[in-house]
Protein backbone atom coordinates (compact mmCIF):
# COMPACT_ATOMS: atom_id res chain seq x y z
CA UNK A 1 0.00 0.00 0.00
CA UNK A 2 1.07 3.61 -0.72
CA UNK A 3 2.48 5.14 2.06
CA UNK A 4 2.40 8.48 0.94
CA UNK A 5 -1.19 8.20 0.67
CA UNK A 6 -1.81 6.55 3.77
CA UNK A 7 0.21 9.47 5.53
CA UNK A 8 -2.42 12.17 3.45
CA UNK A 9 -5.62 10.10 4.25
CA UNK A 10 -4.69 9.69 7.77
CA UNK A 11 -3.70 13.78 8.10
CA UNK A 12 -7.07 14.14 6.68
CA UNK A 13 -9.23 11.87 9.21
CA UNK A 14 -7.34 12.92 12.67
CA UNK A 15 -8.26 16.76 11.49
CA UNK A 16 -11.71 15.99 10.19
CA UNK A 17 -13.19 12.19 11.89
CA UNK A 18 -14.53 14.33 15.14
CA UNK A 19 -16.21 16.94 13.03
CA UNK A 20 -18.17 14.37 10.76
CA UNK A 21 -18.82 12.45 14.03
CA UNK A 22 -20.21 14.76 15.76
CA UNK A 23 -22.03 16.08 12.62
CA UNK A 24 -23.71 12.56 12.45
CA UNK A 25 -23.94 11.73 16.23
CA UNK A 26 -26.15 14.83 16.00
CA UNK A 27 -28.52 14.10 13.68
CA UNK A 28 -28.96 10.50 13.93
CA UNK A 29 -28.80 10.30 17.64
CA UNK A 30 -27.34 7.04 17.38
CA UNK A 31 -23.69 6.75 18.64
CA UNK A 32 -22.90 3.67 16.85
CA UNK A 33 -24.67 4.74 13.84
CA UNK A 34 -22.74 7.39 13.88
CA UNK A 35 -19.85 5.73 14.11
CA UNK A 36 -20.62 3.38 11.00
CA UNK A 37 -21.59 6.25 8.98
CA UNK A 38 -18.33 8.35 9.66
CA UNK A 39 -16.85 5.02 8.89
CA UNK A 40 -18.40 4.87 5.62
CA UNK A 41 -17.60 8.43 5.02
CA UNK A 42 -14.23 8.21 5.73
CA UNK A 43 -14.01 4.99 3.48
CA UNK A 44 -15.25 6.76 0.29
CA UNK A 45 -12.69 9.27 0.67
CA UNK A 46 -9.98 6.47 1.15
CA UNK A 47 -11.30 4.85 -2.04
CA UNK A 48 -11.31 8.25 -4.03
CA UNK A 49 -7.87 9.27 -2.61
CA UNK A 50 -6.74 5.35 -4.05
CA UNK A 51 -8.08 5.77 -6.75
CA UNK A 52 -6.18 9.41 -7.71
CA UNK A 53 -9.76 10.94 -7.88
CA UNK A 54 -8.66 15.11 -7.91
CA UNK A 55 -10.16 16.50 -4.61
CA UNK A 56 -10.48 20.11 -4.40
CA UNK A 57 -11.91 20.86 -0.86
CA UNK A 58 -11.39 17.79 1.44
CA UNK A 59 -13.46 19.07 3.93
CA UNK A 60 -16.56 19.65 1.96
CA UNK A 61 -15.82 16.64 0.23
CA UNK A 62 -16.52 14.88 3.39
CA UNK A 63 -19.52 16.72 4.80
CA UNK A 64 -21.46 15.90 1.65
CA UNK A 65 -20.98 12.36 1.61
CA UNK A 66 -22.08 12.30 5.06
CA UNK A 67 -24.75 14.32 4.69
CA UNK A 68 -26.02 11.98 1.65
CA UNK A 69 -25.46 8.84 3.51
CA UNK A 70 -27.37 10.38 6.48
CA UNK A 71 -30.17 10.94 4.65
CA UNK A 72 -29.39 7.49 3.43
CA UNK A 73 -29.96 6.32 6.44
CA UNK A 74 -33.28 8.27 7.42
CA UNK A 75 -34.66 6.71 3.72
CA UNK A 76 -33.75 3.26 5.05
CA UNK A 77 -35.25 4.13 8.57
CA UNK A 78 -38.67 5.61 6.92
CA UNK A 79 -39.11 7.84 10.55
CA UNK A 80 -39.30 10.72 8.01
CA UNK A 81 -40.93 11.22 4.89
CA UNK A 82 -38.67 11.41 1.94
CA UNK A 83 -39.78 14.86 1.19
CA UNK A 84 -39.22 15.98 4.24
CA UNK A 85 -35.07 15.43 3.99
CA UNK A 86 -34.81 16.45 0.25
CA UNK A 87 -37.08 19.69 -0.12
CA UNK A 88 -35.01 22.69 -0.92
CA UNK A 89 -35.78 23.83 2.11
CA UNK A 90 -33.81 21.31 3.48
CA UNK A 91 -36.08 20.36 6.54
CA UNK A 92 -33.43 18.98 8.63
CA UNK A 93 -33.99 17.68 11.99
CA UNK A 94 -31.18 18.13 14.74
CA UNK A 95 -30.99 16.02 17.60
CA UNK A 96 -29.71 16.37 20.50
CA UNK A 97 -28.54 11.86 21.68
CA UNK A 98 -30.07 11.30 24.63
CA UNK A 99 -28.24 9.39 26.88
CA UNK A 100 -31.26 7.20 28.59
CA UNK A 101 -31.88 5.67 24.88
CA UNK A 102 -28.89 5.61 23.22
CA UNK A 103 -26.97 4.26 26.49
CA UNK A 104 -24.30 6.02 26.31
CA UNK A 105 -23.06 9.51 28.34
CA UNK A 106 -23.28 11.77 26.60
CA UNK A 107 -20.45 15.12 27.38
CA UNK A 108 -22.74 18.05 26.56
CA UNK A 109 -23.66 21.10 28.76
CA UNK A 110 -26.77 22.87 29.05
CA UNK A 111 -25.48 25.70 27.10
CA UNK A 112 -24.44 23.30 24.61
CA UNK A 113 -27.89 21.47 24.53
CA UNK A 114 -29.82 24.97 24.22
CA UNK A 115 -27.88 26.36 21.60
CA UNK A 116 -28.74 23.15 19.84
CA UNK A 117 -32.46 23.24 20.94
CA UNK A 118 -32.70 26.58 19.39
CA UNK A 119 -30.91 25.41 16.40
CA UNK A 120 -33.42 22.90 15.53
CA UNK A 121 -36.22 24.93 16.45
CA UNK A 122 -35.20 27.76 13.25
CA UNK A 123 -36.64 26.81 9.80
CA UNK A 124 -36.02 24.20 8.34
CA UNK A 125 -33.85 25.96 5.47
CA UNK A 126 -31.58 27.59 8.34
CA UNK A 127 -30.46 24.95 10.52
CA UNK A 128 -27.93 23.02 8.35
CA UNK A 129 -25.87 26.53 7.48
CA UNK A 130 -25.96 27.92 10.65
CA UNK A 131 -24.80 24.74 12.54
CA UNK A 132 -22.06 23.69 9.89
CA UNK A 133 -20.87 27.91 10.18
CA UNK A 134 -20.89 27.94 14.09
CA UNK A 135 -20.35 24.13 15.12
CA UNK A 136 -17.93 23.36 12.77
CA UNK A 137 -16.88 26.64 11.42
CA UNK A 138 -16.99 25.79 7.69
CA UNK A 139 -16.79 28.76 5.35
CA UNK A 140 -19.99 29.62 3.10
CA UNK A 141 -18.36 28.53 -0.11
CA UNK A 142 -17.48 25.33 1.93
CA UNK A 143 -21.39 25.47 2.91
CA UNK A 144 -22.61 26.04 -0.46
CA UNK A 145 -20.95 23.34 -1.65
CA UNK A 146 -22.13 20.61 0.78
CA UNK A 147 -25.92 21.64 0.22
CA UNK A 148 -25.78 21.82 -3.12
CA UNK A 149 -26.65 25.35 -3.59
CA UNK A 150 -24.59 28.92 -4.33
CA UNK A 151 -22.40 30.46 -2.01
CA UNK A 152 -24.28 33.75 -2.03
CA UNK A 153 -27.31 31.67 -1.41
CA UNK A 154 -25.74 29.89 1.77
CA UNK A 155 -24.32 33.59 3.18
CA UNK A 156 -27.94 34.62 2.98
CA UNK A 157 -29.17 31.70 5.03
CA UNK A 158 -26.60 32.16 7.69
CA UNK A 159 -27.76 35.61 8.00
CA UNK A 160 -31.00 35.00 7.73
CA UNK A 161 -30.65 32.35 10.48
CA UNK A 162 -28.49 33.88 12.56
CA UNK A 163 -31.10 37.03 12.84
CA UNK A 164 -33.48 33.99 13.79
CA UNK A 165 -31.71 32.42 16.04
CA UNK A 166 -30.67 35.88 17.96
CA UNK A 167 -34.34 36.33 18.61
CA UNK A 168 -35.11 32.86 20.06
CA UNK A 169 -31.69 33.33 22.24
CA UNK A 170 -30.83 36.38 23.03
CA UNK A 171 -27.48 35.93 22.05
CA UNK A 172 -26.77 40.07 20.53
CA UNK A 173 -23.04 40.89 20.47
CA UNK A 174 -20.54 39.78 17.83
CA UNK A 175 -23.35 36.83 16.57
CA UNK A 176 -21.87 37.78 12.62
CA UNK A 177 -17.96 36.58 12.99
CA UNK B 1 -22.47 38.06 28.39
CA UNK B 2 -24.55 36.45 25.85
CA UNK B 3 -21.67 35.77 23.54
CA UNK B 4 -20.07 34.46 25.95
CA UNK B 5 -23.29 31.68 26.60
CA UNK B 6 -23.02 31.50 22.63
CA UNK B 7 -19.07 30.70 22.76
CA UNK B 8 -19.49 28.12 25.06
CA UNK B 9 -22.27 26.89 23.72
CA UNK B 10 -20.26 25.83 20.79
CA UNK B 11 -17.04 24.62 22.75
CA UNK B 12 -19.89 22.47 24.30
CA UNK B 13 -20.66 20.97 21.23
CA UNK B 14 -17.27 20.53 20.21
CA UNK B 15 -16.81 18.56 22.69
CA UNK B 16 -18.94 15.54 21.35
CA UNK B 17 -15.71 13.37 19.57
CA UNK B 18 -14.85 9.90 19.50
CA UNK B 19 -13.10 8.63 22.09
CA UNK B 20 -9.12 7.28 20.95
CA UNK B 21 -10.25 3.64 20.59
CA UNK B 22 -13.06 4.66 18.45
CA UNK B 23 -10.90 7.01 16.22
CA UNK B 24 -8.33 3.87 16.35
CA UNK B 25 -10.73 1.07 15.16
CA UNK B 26 -12.54 3.33 12.72
CA UNK B 27 -9.23 4.29 10.91
CA UNK B 28 -8.11 0.59 11.06
CA UNK B 29 -11.40 -0.83 9.58
CA UNK B 30 -11.35 1.86 6.84
CA UNK B 31 -7.71 0.86 5.51
CA UNK B 32 -8.56 -2.84 5.92
CA UNK B 33 -11.71 -3.03 3.80
CA UNK B 34 -10.79 0.29 1.57
CA UNK B 35 -9.12 -1.92 -1.09
CA UNK B 36 -11.27 -5.21 -1.21
CA UNK B 37 -14.46 -3.03 -0.79
CA UNK B 38 -16.11 -2.86 -4.56
CA UNK B 39 -19.06 -0.88 -5.83
CA UNK B 40 -21.89 -4.15 -6.06
CA UNK B 41 -22.50 -5.22 -9.39
CA UNK B 42 -26.10 -5.44 -10.74
CA UNK B 43 -27.06 -8.73 -11.69
CA UNK B 44 -28.75 -7.85 -14.79
CA UNK B 45 -24.87 -5.94 -15.98
CA UNK B 46 -24.36 -8.75 -18.05
CA UNK B 47 -27.74 -8.03 -20.00
CA UNK B 48 -27.20 -4.82 -20.04
CA UNK B 49 -25.44 -3.82 -23.82
CA UNK B 50 -25.56 0.00 -23.22
CA UNK B 51 -24.06 -0.31 -19.99
CA UNK B 52 -21.11 -2.93 -21.52
CA UNK B 53 -20.80 0.15 -24.51
CA UNK B 54 -19.70 2.09 -22.03
CA UNK B 55 -17.32 0.21 -20.02
CA UNK B 56 -15.90 -1.36 -22.72
CA UNK B 57 -15.20 -1.04 -26.71
CA UNK B 58 -14.37 -4.30 -27.20
CA UNK B 59 -18.39 -4.88 -27.25
CA UNK B 60 -18.28 -2.51 -30.41
CA UNK B 61 -15.66 -4.58 -31.79
CA UNK B 62 -18.09 -7.63 -31.50
CA UNK B 63 -20.80 -6.11 -32.43
CA UNK B 64 -20.18 -4.78 -35.07
CA UNK B 65 -18.86 -8.30 -36.92
CA UNK B 66 -22.12 -9.83 -35.39
CA UNK B 67 -24.47 -7.41 -37.27
CA UNK B 68 -22.12 -8.12 -40.32
CA UNK B 69 -22.63 -11.87 -39.98
CA UNK B 70 -26.08 -12.19 -38.66
CA UNK B 71 -27.40 -9.76 -41.45
CA UNK B 72 -25.52 -11.54 -43.97
CA UNK B 73 -26.53 -14.93 -42.75
CA UNK B 74 -29.95 -13.61 -43.12
CA UNK B 75 -29.32 -12.80 -47.00
CA UNK B 76 -27.19 -16.36 -47.31
CA UNK B 77 -30.18 -17.93 -45.78
CA UNK B 78 -32.94 -16.44 -48.25
CA UNK B 79 -30.64 -16.48 -51.49
CA UNK B 80 -30.84 -20.37 -50.97
CA UNK B 81 -33.52 -20.89 -52.67
CA UNK B 82 -33.26 -17.81 -55.01
CA UNK B 83 -34.23 -18.49 -58.75
CA UNK B 84 -32.36 -17.05 -61.57
CA UNK B 85 -35.07 -14.22 -61.70
CA UNK B 86 -33.95 -13.08 -57.93
CA UNK B 87 -31.38 -10.72 -57.03
CA UNK B 88 -30.04 -12.77 -54.42
CA UNK B 89 -29.27 -15.07 -57.05
CA UNK B 90 -25.95 -13.95 -57.97
CA UNK B 91 -24.94 -13.98 -54.09
CA UNK B 92 -26.07 -17.78 -54.23
CA UNK B 93 -23.96 -18.82 -57.26
CA UNK B 94 -21.10 -16.55 -57.24
CA UNK B 95 -20.50 -16.49 -53.55
CA UNK B 96 -22.43 -19.34 -51.67
CA UNK B 97 -21.91 -22.25 -54.29
CA UNK B 98 -18.34 -21.69 -54.87
CA UNK B 99 -17.41 -21.28 -51.08
CA UNK B 100 -19.17 -24.86 -50.67
CA UNK B 101 -17.01 -25.87 -53.93
CA UNK B 102 -13.76 -24.78 -52.13
CA UNK B 103 -14.77 -26.72 -49.10
CA UNK B 104 -14.87 -29.75 -51.43
CA UNK B 105 -11.24 -30.77 -50.49
CA UNK B 106 -11.16 -33.96 -52.80
CA UNK B 107 -11.50 -34.44 -56.72
CA UNK B 108 -14.45 -36.50 -55.84
CA UNK B 109 -16.27 -34.61 -53.60
CA UNK B 110 -15.52 -31.94 -56.00
CA UNK B 111 -17.08 -33.70 -58.64
CA UNK B 112 -20.50 -34.90 -56.58
CA UNK B 113 -20.71 -31.12 -56.03
CA UNK B 114 -20.78 -30.43 -59.58
CA UNK B 115 -22.71 -32.56 -60.57
CA UNK B 116 -25.36 -31.53 -57.51
CA UNK B 117 -25.25 -27.87 -59.08
CA UNK B 118 -25.65 -28.98 -62.83
CA UNK B 119 -29.03 -30.48 -61.52
CA UNK B 120 -29.96 -27.65 -58.96
CA UNK B 121 -29.73 -25.66 -62.77
CA UNK B 122 -31.89 -27.74 -64.50
CA UNK B 123 -34.46 -28.08 -61.83
CA UNK B 124 -34.42 -23.90 -61.62
CA UNK B 125 -34.91 -24.05 -64.79
CA UNK B 126 -37.93 -26.17 -64.44
CA UNK B 127 -39.52 -23.80 -61.79
CA UNK B 128 -39.61 -21.23 -63.99
CA UNK B 129 -40.43 -22.84 -67.24
CA UNK B 130 -43.10 -24.09 -65.12
CA UNK B 131 -44.49 -20.32 -64.37
CA UNK B 132 -43.68 -19.02 -67.66
CA UNK B 133 -40.34 -17.12 -66.78
CA UNK B 134 -38.08 -18.57 -68.47
CA UNK B 135 -36.95 -16.30 -71.00
CA UNK B 136 -34.04 -16.07 -73.23
CA UNK B 137 -31.96 -13.72 -70.95
CA UNK B 138 -32.48 -16.59 -67.99
CA UNK B 139 -32.10 -19.05 -70.34
CA UNK B 140 -28.46 -18.08 -71.62
CA UNK B 141 -27.83 -17.42 -67.52
CA UNK B 142 -28.45 -20.95 -67.01
CA UNK B 143 -26.95 -22.24 -69.73
CA UNK B 144 -23.51 -20.36 -68.74
CA UNK B 145 -23.58 -22.25 -65.41
CA UNK B 146 -24.42 -25.77 -66.77
CA UNK B 147 -21.16 -25.32 -69.04
CA UNK B 148 -18.75 -24.34 -66.21
CA UNK B 149 -20.49 -26.94 -63.96
CA UNK B 150 -20.11 -29.66 -67.09
CA UNK B 151 -16.16 -28.44 -67.70
CA UNK B 152 -15.97 -28.75 -64.06
CA UNK B 153 -17.04 -31.87 -63.29
CA UNK B 154 -15.23 -33.66 -66.38
CA UNK B 155 -11.95 -31.52 -64.58
CA UNK B 156 -12.97 -33.19 -61.49
CA UNK B 157 -13.39 -36.47 -62.88
CA UNK B 158 -9.97 -36.81 -64.28
CA UNK B 159 -8.34 -35.27 -61.46
CA UNK B 160 -9.86 -38.16 -59.25
CA UNK B 161 -8.60 -41.11 -62.09
CA UNK B 162 -4.99 -39.84 -62.06
CA UNK B 163 -5.23 -39.14 -58.02
CA UNK B 164 -6.65 -43.15 -58.38
CA UNK B 165 -9.29 -41.67 -55.82
CA UNK B 166 -11.83 -43.35 -58.40
CA UNK B 167 -13.90 -46.25 -56.66
CA UNK B 168 -16.99 -44.52 -56.40
CA UNK B 169 -16.87 -41.68 -60.04
CA UNK B 170 -18.71 -44.10 -62.45
CA UNK B 171 -21.63 -44.03 -60.31
CA UNK B 172 -21.25 -39.68 -60.14
CA UNK B 173 -20.74 -39.78 -64.08
CA UNK B 174 -23.91 -42.49 -64.18
CA UNK B 175 -25.99 -40.48 -62.16
CA UNK B 176 -25.14 -37.05 -63.78
CA UNK B 177 -26.14 -38.35 -67.33
CA UNK B 178 -29.18 -39.58 -65.81
CA UNK B 179 -30.17 -35.90 -64.71
CA UNK B 180 -29.23 -34.22 -67.25
CA UNK B 181 -31.23 -36.16 -69.70
CA UNK B 182 -34.22 -37.09 -67.22
CA UNK B 183 -34.66 -33.08 -66.66
CA UNK B 184 -34.18 -32.43 -70.21
CA UNK B 185 -36.73 -34.12 -71.04
CA UNK B 186 -39.27 -32.94 -68.21
CA UNK B 187 -38.00 -29.37 -69.26
CA UNK B 188 -38.47 -30.39 -72.88
CA UNK B 189 -42.11 -31.10 -72.04
CA UNK B 190 -42.73 -28.33 -69.58
CA UNK B 191 -42.34 -25.81 -72.10
CA UNK B 192 -44.19 -28.02 -74.64
CA UNK B 193 -41.24 -28.59 -76.80
CA UNK B 194 -39.92 -30.67 -79.48
CA UNK B 195 -40.22 -33.96 -77.47
CA UNK B 196 -38.43 -36.27 -79.45
CA UNK B 197 -34.72 -36.53 -78.31
CA UNK B 198 -32.34 -35.34 -80.73
CA UNK B 199 -29.47 -37.26 -81.10
CA UNK B 200 -26.33 -35.60 -80.15
CA UNK B 201 -23.53 -35.85 -81.66
CA UNK B 202 -21.02 -38.81 -80.58
CA UNK B 203 -17.86 -36.63 -81.25
CA UNK B 204 -15.60 -36.34 -78.42
CA UNK B 205 -14.90 -32.75 -79.17
CA UNK B 206 -18.45 -31.75 -78.92
CA UNK B 207 -18.99 -27.77 -77.94
CA UNK B 208 -21.72 -27.13 -75.40
CA UNK B 209 -22.86 -23.79 -77.10
CA UNK B 210 -24.39 -20.95 -74.50
CA UNK B 211 -27.07 -20.11 -77.12
CA UNK B 212 -28.51 -23.11 -77.69
CA UNK B 213 -31.47 -24.74 -75.58
CA UNK B 214 -31.04 -25.72 -71.59
CA UNK B 215 -32.30 -29.47 -72.18
CA UNK B 216 -30.00 -29.60 -75.17
CA UNK B 217 -27.01 -28.49 -73.93
CA UNK B 218 -27.79 -31.06 -70.43
CA UNK B 219 -27.87 -34.10 -73.05
CA UNK B 220 -25.00 -32.44 -74.31
CA UNK B 221 -23.38 -32.25 -71.05
CA UNK B 222 -24.61 -36.19 -70.39
CA UNK B 223 -22.93 -37.53 -73.86
CA UNK B 224 -19.59 -35.69 -73.14
CA UNK B 225 -19.70 -37.86 -69.84
CA UNK B 226 -20.72 -41.28 -71.80
CA UNK B 227 -17.75 -40.83 -74.05
CA UNK B 228 -15.05 -40.31 -71.00
CA UNK B 229 -16.94 -43.36 -69.79
CA UNK B 230 -16.62 -45.49 -73.04
CA UNK B 231 -12.89 -44.41 -73.38
CA UNK B 232 -12.22 -46.03 -70.05
CA UNK B 233 -10.91 -49.59 -70.64
CA UNK B 234 -12.58 -52.27 -68.45
CA UNK B 235 -11.43 -56.31 -67.87
CA UNK B 236 -12.94 -56.60 -64.37
CA UNK B 237 -15.23 -59.23 -64.74
CA UNK B 238 -16.28 -59.64 -61.18
CA UNK B 239 -16.97 -56.01 -60.98
CA UNK B 240 -19.21 -56.70 -64.07
CA UNK B 241 -21.55 -59.07 -62.70
CA UNK B 242 -21.57 -57.33 -59.13
CA UNK B 243 -22.84 -54.03 -61.39
CA UNK B 244 -25.21 -56.53 -63.55
CA UNK B 245 -27.08 -57.41 -61.14
CA UNK B 246 -27.44 -53.91 -59.44
CA UNK B 247 -28.65 -52.97 -62.85
CA UNK B 248 -30.88 -55.61 -62.64
CA UNK B 249 -32.55 -54.55 -59.20
CA UNK B 250 -32.94 -51.04 -60.09
CA UNK B 251 -35.07 -52.27 -63.37
CA UNK B 252 -37.54 -54.55 -61.49
CA UNK B 253 -37.49 -51.54 -58.43
CA UNK B 254 -38.10 -48.52 -61.38
CA UNK B 255 -40.36 -51.27 -62.79
CA UNK B 256 -42.88 -51.80 -59.80
CA UNK B 257 -42.97 -47.62 -58.54
CA UNK B 258 -44.42 -47.64 -62.46
CA UNK B 259 -47.27 -50.12 -61.42
CA UNK B 260 -48.17 -48.53 -58.54
CA UNK B 261 -47.95 -45.19 -60.00
CA UNK B 262 -51.25 -42.61 -59.76
CA UNK B 263 -53.15 -42.39 -63.08
CA UNK B 264 -52.13 -39.83 -64.80
CA UNK B 265 -54.39 -36.74 -65.41
CA UNK B 266 -53.05 -34.05 -67.32
CA UNK B 267 -50.93 -34.04 -70.75
CA UNK B 268 -48.05 -33.48 -68.71
CA UNK B 269 -48.40 -36.58 -66.53
CA UNK B 270 -49.26 -39.07 -69.29
CA UNK B 271 -45.75 -37.93 -71.51
CA UNK B 272 -43.62 -38.12 -67.87
CA UNK B 273 -45.02 -42.00 -68.06
CA UNK B 274 -44.81 -42.46 -71.93
CA UNK B 275 -41.22 -41.15 -70.83
CA UNK B 276 -40.56 -43.42 -67.96
CA UNK B 277 -41.59 -46.17 -69.84
CA UNK B 278 -39.27 -45.28 -73.11
CA UNK B 279 -36.31 -44.75 -70.93
CA UNK B 280 -36.93 -47.86 -69.05
CA UNK B 281 -37.48 -50.24 -71.97
CA UNK B 282 -34.01 -48.54 -72.77
CA UNK B 283 -32.18 -49.85 -70.11
CA UNK B 284 -33.40 -53.31 -70.40
CA UNK B 285 -32.28 -53.05 -74.37
CA UNK B 286 -28.98 -51.91 -73.15
CA UNK B 287 -28.81 -54.78 -70.76
CA UNK B 288 -29.40 -57.18 -73.15
CA UNK B 289 -26.76 -55.76 -75.17
CA UNK B 290 -24.09 -55.74 -72.22
CA UNK B 291 -24.90 -59.48 -71.96
CA UNK B 292 -24.70 -60.27 -75.75
CA UNK B 293 -20.96 -58.38 -75.84
CA UNK B 294 -20.25 -60.02 -72.80
CA UNK B 295 -20.29 -63.58 -73.95
CA UNK B 296 -18.95 -62.39 -77.88
CA UNK B 297 -15.84 -61.96 -75.17
CA UNK B 298 -16.16 -58.19 -75.80
CA UNK B 299 -16.15 -57.09 -71.89
CA UNK B 300 -14.97 -53.36 -72.51
CA UNK B 301 -17.90 -52.59 -74.60
CA UNK B 302 -20.19 -54.91 -72.58
CA UNK B 303 -19.28 -53.09 -69.82
CA UNK B 304 -20.00 -49.48 -71.69
CA UNK B 305 -23.57 -50.86 -72.53
CA UNK B 306 -24.23 -51.71 -68.43
CA UNK B 307 -23.14 -48.08 -67.73
CA UNK B 308 -26.33 -46.84 -70.29
CA UNK B 309 -28.41 -49.33 -68.85
CA UNK B 310 -27.42 -47.45 -65.33
CA UNK B 311 -28.06 -44.41 -66.39
CA UNK B 312 -31.41 -45.20 -68.38
CA UNK B 313 -32.97 -46.65 -65.39
CA UNK B 314 -31.56 -43.66 -63.12
CA UNK B 315 -33.36 -41.77 -65.81
CA UNK B 316 -36.61 -43.15 -65.68
CA UNK B 317 -36.88 -43.68 -61.77
CA UNK B 318 -35.98 -39.51 -61.99
CA UNK B 319 -38.28 -38.81 -64.71
CA UNK B 320 -41.05 -40.89 -62.98
CA UNK B 321 -40.22 -39.04 -59.34
CA UNK B 322 -40.87 -35.45 -61.40
CA UNK B 323 -44.04 -37.03 -63.05
CA UNK B 324 -45.10 -37.13 -58.91
CA UNK B 325 -43.96 -34.34 -58.06
CA UNK B 326 -45.65 -32.26 -60.67
CA UNK B 327 -49.10 -34.51 -59.70
CA UNK B 328 -48.66 -33.41 -56.17
CA UNK B 329 -48.20 -29.67 -57.70
CA UNK B 330 -51.58 -29.91 -59.82
CA UNK B 331 -53.20 -31.05 -56.98
CA UNK B 332 -52.09 -28.30 -54.34
CA UNK B 333 -52.33 -25.60 -57.42
CA UNK B 334 -56.28 -27.22 -57.57
CA UNK B 335 -57.04 -26.86 -53.90
CA UNK B 336 -55.80 -23.78 -53.50
CA UNK B 337 -58.34 -22.68 -56.75
CA UNK B 338 -61.06 -24.06 -55.34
Amino acid sequence: MNTDLINEFEKIYSANSDAIFRFCLIRVSDREQALDITQETFLRLWQNIQEGKEILNYRAFIFTIARRLIIDWYRKKKSLSLDSMTTDDGDNVYDVPDSSTTGEKLILGTEGRYLLDKINELEPSYREPLYLRFAEDLSPPEIGKILGISTNAASVRINRGIAELRKKTGYKDEMNK
Amino acid sequence: MENKKLQNGIKEINKIVMTPDEKKRVFENILKTGTSVKPIQSPWFGYSFVLMMKQTKLVYFILVPLIFILTGGGVVFASQDSLPDSILYPIKVSVIEPIEGALSFSPKAKAKHESKLASTRLIEAETLASHGKLDIKQEKKINKLLVSHTIALNKALDNADKSNDNKDTEEIATNFRAEMNAHARVLDIITEGDKQTENVDNNVNVNIDENIKISKNARVGAEKIKIRQDKKNFNNVDKYIKRKEEVKSLINIAGQGLEVAPISQTKIEQATVDGTNETLDQAKKYLEEADKKEKEGNSGEAYSSLLDSESSVKEADIFLKTRLNLKEKSNYEKDNNN
